[in-house]
């Protein structure tokens, strides 16, 4: 008996011995919960397949230039125009997004009028509808012979195959990043707030340029960051309004695709490595933003 | 059946949760985990049910090592705080599932049916089986909780801050009819509580524990008239201070002038404000002056403030209604205070 | 006769609040007139365009075998992608809302990775892994395996621009539910298995409906990745999108927009089912959400 529970306390030390060293090489808690192995090395494995090993190629490829040849091809002038052109217009696009999405925003939240609701889900159209459909509407629209392109045109203001028109397009992918990060951040404020400074004497419009805007700002930079991240990368809907020619309507997206079509792997390859940095460090101030907006409102709850 | 807890502790990162915690719970008794919060009682009650892992010690349900066995052998019945009812499930099915899920000896329908009805009639819920979560006031999703917990014949029975989310009125009721419905079903139990009059009407023993370690255990009365640490005494009641020192054998209270650091061993003196006396003579016991700064009437007792003159120091003393009235004082009059009923504690280190 | 206090009070408290009628209705009418502009004009001329010819026309765009043979493969993409991306959901949501282990906010960072990616990106990272030219294109060619500028290119370039929708609408919703309700189930003697099934299933139902929709949606709707990897080969690697594409640019302009109306009603469909889900989730959110603050607040 007594041999008996000495072994089995050992064989018992043993185990909590491994489930120690499992929640080392994890940096996990114990839990009762099962699964935790098997849903995290699925996880990871699917990543690992789906997205970082084909994204690590992107970088080994680049890796076989060297330096200067890889300077070379990332500024090229037909690349260096082609990204003066992809982030001015998801600049240019993004601001007007910013202003206008938080119009949309207010108004939806703010506001009760009919159609509301229908306005509101409506909002959402550019997250639904495929690229390549919008673009070839926006084109149509904004074409000489198009409903608004031949009211236009006499005007002399030309849309279509400019960058004015990428940046109408841009904008129609771009509104609902804006207008979904802001909404809920304005639907959940509270009326006392302003109905105390209102008490205080403030007029509506320092109520709202001083009360509500700074509640608001972390939203917006959040929407105008996803906004532009999203208008830097886009392809489907630029393509048809925006005529491509290099130099001038040849956005980067589309010069990595020529390049492709030229079999030229590794100009490609390179001008998509200078893209995802781009994109990394969007990424990355996204998530600080994200992070700031967060500890700001709920920081001082609790 | 008796739980064995032997030299337990637990970190969560560089924080220790348990500090060697060893307590001994006999069959039938009802046992509250009374302490501050973040004490380490909710992590002691987590692994007492499986829910967490200790790193060190051991713990005996009946005798057997219990870190064997995995939650669901353990047979305890677990209460959580916020309920952990299943949402979506109506009251019915919340109950019914411990024995639903059961992969041996599942009773039939009939007789799961039956013995839910049965335990819905104990926390006095018939008639609620349709309802969900959702639907039902906090007492009442409390006893399902208790309910359900029940429902798997539990060997143990766990309750981690059960009136906690509950209004005072609720929470009160609800703690009587627990400790008749313990003592109907005399079923081992533990509960953790942060509120002293609840540990103290409700249980049998009652565990103190403060920064990870027991400071006391022992039964309401005895921790209450007795408290083993200043700790126990500050936290099961309001309590003034006064320095104190050894004077040829006797205790006395120290007043301005006489420092306490000078001699050996410095003192403290704890007194409840119901055992502090006051009176217009000094007595034949050398007594404290004080000005009374403010008279408060709550309920049946009397509450004043009143500020040393030697120290300036704040003393709280709480009369009845009647000898308030006899003695009829006023806001600004000066008396002296009597601590009829001190306890002496070393004064900590530093 | 002055107005008395409270009323006085009110009005103030209602002036707080909200703006004169005039800058309402401004606000309002620039608010509808940039929707109307840059939402419904798009919206309206893909229909009007797409029945220029009248009904046959439109009958005999979207039946052609070519844009038949793009909604199958369009169909079949989104039939892989979903159910793998639904069962990636799950593990990442589980793992990550149910336990504690560090680096997890890496984690969630890498899974919506590809939102922030270019799509022509995404399609180009699978030419370097399975192209002619790519790490495996060899091996491939060897044994006659067609990935790119076939239809497992197509399918993988959908897969991985769907990769976050299930996941990052479960993560949420799971990490502010917590596993209390889980750990009572095993409390009670459930099982693992039983207790996702009848306990974390049922709770975040609506949220992984929700996503479901989204990425449904999106792998149908997929264009810059797609392209870069399908090669164009009408009838083979064409689907509904590039099948768009090829129409306008041959000109075809009325049958173009007839398969693209197709994909707009579908977006339109997908708002409409996302309206009804999509409330019901964000109630689900919101009700772990503030049960998890009064729990947070109670300590």
């Amino acid at each position: 008996m007594a041999v008996n529970s000495i072994r089995f306390t050992r064989s018992n030390n043993r185990r909590v011995g491994i489930q120690r060293f499992k929640a080392m090489i994890l940096f996990k808690k114990r839990s009762v919960l099962p699964g935790f192995g098997p849903a995290l090395g699925f996880t990871l494995l699917y990543l690992s397949l789906i997205i970082l090993i084909p994204l690590a190629a992107v970088f080994l490829k680049t890796a076989k230039l060297t330096w200067p040849e890889f300077w070379q091809t990332v500024t090229s002038a037909r690349a260096l125009a082609s990204y003066r052109l992809s982030f001015g217009t998801a600049f240019l696009a993004a601001v007007i997004n910013t202003v206008f999405g938080l119009c949309v925003a207010w108004v939806l939240v703010r506001y009760r009028f009919p159609g509301r609701r229908i306005i509101d889900a409506l909002v959402d159209l550019p997250f639904a509808l495929p690229t390549s459909v919008a673009g070839i509407a926006l084109t149509a629209l904004y074409s000489n012979q198009g409903w608004i392109g031949r009211w236009l045109d006499p005007l002399g203001l030309k849309i279509a195959f400019t960058p004015a028109g990428i940046v109408v397009a841009l904008v129609f992918i771009g509104l609902p990043f804006t207008v979904r990060t802001v909404q809920p951040v304005l639907a959940d404020l509270e009326p006392d707030v302003e109905q105390a400074a209102a008490s205080l004497g403030a007029t509506r419009l320092q109520v709202i340029t001083q009360i509500v805007l700074p509640m608001l700002w972390p939203a917006i930079l959040t929407g105008f960051a996803l906004a532009f991240a999203r208008a830097v990368g886009e392809y489907g809907s630029v393509i048809f309004i925006s005529g491509n020619m290099p130099m001038k309507t040849e956005i980067t997206p589309l010069l990595i695709v020529t390049k492709l079509e030229q079999y030229d792997y590794t100009g490609a390859t390179a001008i998509a490595v200078a893209m995802l940095v781009v994109s990394f460090i969007l990424l990355l101030s996204i998530n600080l933003l994200q992070w700031w907006s967060g500890r700001r409102t709920s920081g001082g709850v609790t | 059946m008796n739980i064995e807890v032997r030299h337990l502790t637990k970190k969560f990162g560089s924080f220790t949760a348990l500090k060697d915690v060893s307590l001994d719970v006999a069959p039938g008794e009802l046992v509250a985990l009374l302490g501050p919060s973040g004490c380490g009682k909710t992590t002691l009650l987590r692994i007492l049910s499986g829910l967490e892992f200790p790193d060190s010690g051991s713990i005996l349900f009946g005798g057997e090592d219990a870190a064997a066995q995995t939650v669901g052998d353990r047979r305890v019945g677990f209460v959580f705080q916020h309920y952990a009812l299943f949402r979506h499930m109506t009251v019915f099915e919340n109950v019914a599932f411990g024995l639903r899920v059961r992969r041996e000896n599942r009773p039939s329908n009939e007789e799961i049916r039956r013995r839910v009805e049965a335990l819905l009639a104990l926390v006095k819920l018939d008639g609620f089986d349709d309802r969900y979560p959702a639907q039902l006031s906090g007492g009442q999703r409390q006893r399902v909780a208790l309910a359900r917990a029940l429902a798997v014949e539990p060997r143990v029975l766990l309750l981690d801050e059960p009136f906690g989310a509950l209004d005072a009125k609720v929470r009160k009721e609800l703690r009587r009819w627990l400790r008749r419905l313990h003592d109907e079903i005399r079923l081992t139990s533990i509960f953790v509580t942060h509120d002293v009059e609840e540990a103290l009407e409700v249980s049998d023993r009652v565990v103190i524990i403060n920064n990870g370690r027991i400071e006391q255990i022992g039964t309401p009365d005895e921790v209450y008239d007795h408290p083993a640490s200043p700790f126990v005494y500050r936290f099961l009641g309001n309590v003034n201070l006064f320095h104190a020192r050894m004077d040829q054998g006797r205790i006395a209270i120290a007043g301005a002038g006489e420092s306490p650091e000078g001699t050996e061993h410095p003192l403290t003196a704890y007194a409840r404000p119901h055992e502090v006396e006051l009176s217009r003579d000094p007595g034949p016991d050398p007594a404290l002056e004080a000005d009374i700064i403010h008279i408060q009437t709550v309920g049946p007792t009397v509450r004043i403030e009143l500020r040393r003159c030697d120290t300036g120091e704040i003393v709280e003393a709480e009369l009845t209604r009647e000898r308030y009235r006899t003695m009829a004082c006023k806001t600004g009059e000066r008396v002296h205070i009597h601590p009829n009923r001190v306890r002496i504690f070393e004064e900590p280190k530093n | 006769m002055t107005p008395s206090e409270p009323v006085r009070g009110r009005a103030i408290a209602a002036q707080a609040v909200t703006e004169s009628r005039a800058v309402r209705f401004l606000l309002i009418g620039i608010a509808l007139s940039f929707l109307a502009l840059f939402l419904l004009l798009p919206l309206a001329i893909v229909f009007a365009t797409a029945l220029q010819k009248g009904w046959i026309a439109y009958w005999a765009a979207i039946s052609d075998p070519m844009a038949r043979s793009a909604i199958r493969l369009t169909l079949l993409a989104t039939a892989i992608a979903v159910p793998l991306n639904l069962v990636f959901g799950l593990a990442a949501a589980w793992a990550i809302g149910k336990f504690q282990f560090r680096g997890k906010q890496l984690l969630i960072t890498l899974i919506d990775l590809p939102f922030s990616i270019s799509p022509v990106v995404s399609g180009l990272i699978y030419m370097l892994v399975f192209g002619l030219q790519g790490w495996f294109g060899a091996w491939l060619e060897e044994h006659d395996i067609r990935i790119i500028f076939a239809v497992p290119g197509i399918v993988l370039a959908t897969i991985f621009v769907t990769v976050p929708f299930v996941a990052r609408e479960l993560i949420p919703l799971m990490q502010a539910q917590g596993a209390e309700e889980e750990e009572a189930a095993i409390t009670l003697g459930a099982s693992g298995w039983r207790t996702f099934w009848s306990i974390t299933l049922p709770n975040v139902k609506w949220a992984l409906l929700y996503g479901v929709i989204l990425c449904a949606a999106r792998a149908m709707g997929e264009f810059g990745a797609v392209s870069v990897v399908s090669g164009h080969i009408r009838g083979l690697t064409n689907t509904m999108t590039l099948h768009v594409e090829i129409l306008y640019n041959e000109y075809q302009s009325a049958a173009a927009f007839a398969v693209a109306s197709l994909l707009a009603l579908l977006a339109l469909v997908t708002l409409a089912a996302r309206g009804s889900v999509e409330w019901r989730a964000r109630q689900q959110l919101r009700a772990a959400l503030r049960r998890s603050e009064e729990e947070s607040h109670e300590h």
